[in-house]
């Protein structure tokens, strides 16, 4: 039996194909919000979401949909991050549901993270309703856009609703499609209880919130929950769901239904997504599949401009953890920027967010230092050790070999930069897998391209050389051995331990000489003569010197310029405590964080 | 207290405004000449209580270009005070604003000393500046002043100012001494922001001067000088033995000194005061018989103390340890020695005898002795 008046549907989508917009139009169509309370992507509640127009928190909305057949239809939209870092994190959400909608831009086309969505959606065994969004736009091509959904995809797409998100062209015609073309929840409300976690988040007054779907069964005010990975129990002390404009509460859930519930919970580790909560009352035997652990994929040490800051820089990780529970980090110290933390990404964007998160919503500046994967070491006594510091790496003489991991990566991009792209891929050490005309203009390239040279500045390398026209997706699918060495840079004799990094031999002298030269540029000229070298192993690789300065002099004072020369040497003097001093070494602040931001 | 007093009158008019220049002066606006002195006049009047009874024994008429406006407005400024009979006064003359007749009319006012912007003696340079003169009216203005009586002449130079090259610094120089001037101020350029050589650094139409370069240009100044006995005596200063700045010399030694005029300063009792620094703001207040002053900053004994060891270090003759010790109590050796250590490991420091000065390095990294006692 179904439950006929329920669907729980996510829309999927390309970065920017309209997404958020879609699903705005949906809950103001549906009344489900007021006008004049919304603003622009209401699901993307946090700043940095709505500005790189990406979805970072999985978000559930309750929808009450009056079809033109009179009847009324709950629909649950469950949005989904929008990224590969997250796309566990998406699966789960897709897991959580029966249907999916697939947005695709009428202009641009399928793009990878499209395919990477669908396919994660079909996989997960939702029926997939396609939507063509921004056809009012001049170059729109709608059938065209069609007849590649059915080719690429191989779904049916001829009477896909073409729509303008924007300008809420045709949004009733998706209204009916959802409830004709997706499915409705099985009824299974007489079996043990099943719910599925796909987000948590945590909140000053009611602890962890976690947003879940029912699988089976019925969830009351009062059960005894089980979290059925984590072990954890807890009695439900608030139960509801979510309107656009807050929370409803109820005294039940029933399968097929999405929810919140609240139960006095302090860590959000407790509630991991993709766990399975059961209750003591009715407890079910197993787990939902396809349950697993945050896989850190990027490190990296985070630490405070102003050594004093340590203590806040602790509490703000530990703020942004209570919502983030793939955030991992623990002390680290350093011997050129001090007391700081080593934290653990799932991916690049996930660091970058959290990086901007701290400077921006708690306005402490930070160093970061180099990113770096997970290196799996084999030492010649045969002992098998993971590095993800290279700090940590040991001496080159106790290395029988090295291996990293390696992702597989499709980039879909207009044929014209076909040459651009592989030239690229080749450069970043790519394997050649396959390619794929997709039509007359777009092309899909497969390729084997490892971890360390995705996370230095591959998206923007992949962007100019497309003029910002190629996407990528990947993941990570093996380690391989690979010819690694450590990359040092010494300053004045030292080496600095901040500016090491894990480099593949082929690349290690023309990286570091060019970050010789840029630490050049960074670092003022000093008393005396500094040499900065880079070297693998014992092997200087390059060589610069930062020259000793001759001129520091306020050539004219008099009186009435005294009080202004006055304020001059203060700053100067200001200027002197933020520098770092690195052995007799000065460096500012400024130079760890230019050097530190990747180039090409 | 000393009863000596310095007095500063600040003229910010000026025919054109230099590249380089960010001083407080105004090149389009002749039709406030008139309403200035007379605002001037009255600052000086509302002052009379503080220098009536003192010996003013310096008057430096600054600006802009005091060369530019009529001599009765100066020689008006002049009668204004009961000056001693051995006072320096000053004036600043740019050439090409000035014939032999006013020069000759400024030494009937009694002034006894011209301080020349000259710059430089290069054309071409001259004309990188944006300056209105060259080098032949530079050369005739002072042979002028000299026949109209003036011994007591300074003449400004600037080095390492883009596209300079030390030769034809060499040949500024050399020019200086061959009409046996008694005083020269060579300063390093430094660039302003919001200046036409800033943007014009900025767009890379000039290209930045070469740190190296301006330091040879000093070392050749000093040696240069030297020889022909013009001695350095500050770290921008040289002359002639007897010829130096008593004016200036009056603010390394921190004697009190009154400032009139747009954007001028003094100090009074330990307390820096500054006037307003916009025309009309500073015209309309006199108006309204009020003293012009837009800030004041009484000092503490700390800054006091950093004051007098900074301005004492620029010029050659340092820092006397007795006469520190007489004014403060304290012995700067025992206060100081961690930084004298380290300055004078460093090279940036000596001693001689009962005085610390900076050494010939020193000079040119003076910032990194003075921020350690900042």
């Amino acid at each position: 039996m179904k439950k006929d008046n329920i669907r729980n549907f996510c829309i999927v989508a390309h970065i920017d194909h309209g997404k958020s917009t879609l699903a705005d139009r949906l809950i103001e169509k549906t009344g489900s919000m007021a006008v004049r309370d919304m603003q622009e992507q209401v699901l993307d509640d946090m700043d940095i979401e709505r500005e790189r127009g990406i979805t970072i928190k999985s978000h559930a909305i309750r929808m009450i949909y009056k079809a033109q057949s009179g009847k009324e239809y709950i629909f649950n939209l469950i949005d989904t991050p929008g990224h590969v870092d997250f796309s566990y994190e998406v699966s789960r959400s897709l897991a959580a549901c029966d249907g999916a909608i697939l947005v695709v831009d009428a202009v641009q086309g399928i793009e990878a993270q499209t395919l990477a969505n669908v396919y994660m959606a079909l996989d997960n065994g939702l029926e997939v309703l396609p939507v063509i969004n921004k056809i009012d736009l001049p170059a729109a091509r709608p059938q065209q856009i069609k007849d590649d959904i059915e080719n690429i995809i191989g779904i049916e797409a001829q009477h896909s609703p073409c729509i303008s998100a924007k300008n809420g062209v045709n949004i009733d015609e998706v209204l009916e499609k959802i409830v004709e073309c997706l499915p409705a929840p099985e009824n299974n409300d007489d079996q043990p209880f099943r719910a599925l976690i796909f987000d948590s988040k945590f909140d000053a007054y009611k602890g962890v919130i976690i947003y879940f779907r029912v699988m089976d069964g019925i969830l009351r005010l009062g059960d005894t929950i089980h979290m059925m990975n984590t072990g954890k129990e807890y009695e439900v002390i608030e139960l509801g769901y979510m309107k656009p404009d807050g929370f409803t509460q109820a005294n039940e859930l029933r399968s097929g239904e999405v929810g919140y519930i609240a139960a006095s919970i302090k860590n959000v580790e407790d509630t991991r997504v993709g766990d399975t909560i059961t209750t003591l009352e009715n407890m079910a035997l197993t787990a939902l599949p396809g349950y697993k652990e945050a896989v850190s994929m990027v490190y990296c040490g985070i630490y405070p401009a102003d050594g004093s800051k340590y203590n806040f820089l602790k509490d703000v990780l530990m703020k942004l953890k209570l919502n983030d529970a793939a955030l991992k980090f623990e002390p680290e110290t350093s011997a050129a920027l001090g007391f700081g933390f080593r934290c653990a990404f799932l991916g690049l964007l996930h660091m970058e967010i959290i990086q901007e998160r701290i400077e921006r919503e708690f306005d402490l500046e930070i160093i970061t230092t180099a990113p770096s994967v997970i290196y799996k070491i084999v030492k010649l006594n045969g002992n098998v050790i993971t590095v993800d510091n290279p700090t940590n790496m040991p001496p080159i003489g106790e290395i029988d070999y090295m291996e990293e991991p390696i992702a597989s990566a499709e980039i879909i991009v207009p044929t014209e930069y076909v040459g651009n792209i592989m030239e690229l891929c080749q450069d970043r050490r790519g394997t050649y897998k396959h390619i794929h005309y997709i039509d007359k203009t777009r092309t899909k390239l497969e390729y084997d391209i490892p971890l360390n040279e995705i996370i230095y500045d591959f998206f923007d390398a992949l962007k100019s050389r497309s003029k910002g026209y190629a996407s990528l997706d990947y993941e990570v699918n093996k380690y391989e051995r690979s010819k690694l060495v450590k990359l040092d840079i010494l300053l004045n004799l030292e080496v600095v331990d901040a500016l090491s990094f894990i480099v593949h031999e082929s690349k290690a002298y023309a990286r570091g000489r060019r970050l010789a030269e840029k630490l050049k540029d960074q670092i003022p000229r000093q008393m005396f003569e500094v040499p900065i070298q880079a070297a693998i192993g014992g092997k200087i690789i390059a060589r610069e010197t930062v020259k000793a300065y001759r001129k520091d002099v306020i050539a004219k004072c008099y009186g009435g310029d005294i009080s202004r020369k006055k304020k001059l040497l203060e700053k100067q003097k200001e200027g002197k405590k933020k520098m770092r001093k690195l052995g007799t070494v000065e460096v500012p602040q400024e130079a760890f964080m230019n050097v530190l931001k990747l180039d090409t | 207290m000393d009863n000596n007093l310095r007095i500063y009158i600040h003229v910010p008019f000026c025919k054109s405004k230099c590249n380089y220049c960010d001083f407080c002066s105004f090149a389009d606006k002749d039709y406030m000449i008139q309403p200035y002195f007379e605002a001037l006049t009255t600052e000086i009047g509302l002052y009379k209580n503080d220098y009536r009874g003192r010996r003013i024994d310096s008057i430096f008429i600054g600006g802009g270009t005091p060369s530019y406006v009529d001599t009765k407005y100066i020689q008006y400024l002049l009668s204004c005070f009961d000056i001693d009979r051995d006072a320096e006064i000053t004036i600043e003359v740019n050439p090409g604003t000035v014939d032999f007749h006013t020069l000759r009319a400024y030494r009937e006012m009694g002034i006894n000393r011209i301080s020349f912007g000259v710059q430089s003696f290069s054309d071409r340079m001259l004309m990188l500046m944006g300056r209105i003169h060259n080098r032949a009216t530079a050369i005739n203005n002072i042979h002028e002043s000299q026949v109209a009586g003036f011994e007591n002449i300074n003449v400004d130079l600037i080095f390492g100012y883009p596209d300079q090259s030390y030769e034809c610094y060499a040949e500024s120089l050399n020019v200086v001494k061959s009409l046996k001037i008694p005083h020269v101020s060579c300063y390093s350029l430094s660039i302003e922001e919001n200046t036409p050589l800033s943007g014009m650094l900025k767009k890379g139409l000039l290209q930045y001067p070469n740190e190296d370069l301006d330091r040879d240009m000093y070392a050749l100044t000093i040696d240069s000088l030297g020889k022909s006995g013009i001695y350095q005596y500050e770290i921008s200063n040289f002359a002639q033995p007897g010829y130096e700045c008593r004016h200036n010399i009056g603010y390394w030694i921190r004697d009190e000194y009154l400032g009139f005029g747009l954007n001028s300063h003094s100090l009074l009792n330990e307390c820096r005061y500054s006037n307003k620094n916009l025309l009309n703001d500073y015209i309309s207040i006199l108006n309204k018989c009020e003293k012009p002053v837009k800030e004041s900053n009484m000092l503490t004994d700390t800054e006091i103390i950093s004051e007098y060891i900074i301005l004492r270090l620029r010029m050659n003759r340092g820092l006397d340890i007795n006469d520190f010790k007489t004014r403060f109590s304290i012995d700067f050796e025992e206060r100081y020695g961690s930084q004298i250590d380290d300055l004078q490991n460093k090279g940036l420091l000596e001693k001689i005898i009962y005085s610390y000065r900076l050494t010939r390095k020193g000079m040119d990294l003076a910032n990194k002795v003075f921020v350690e006692f900042i």
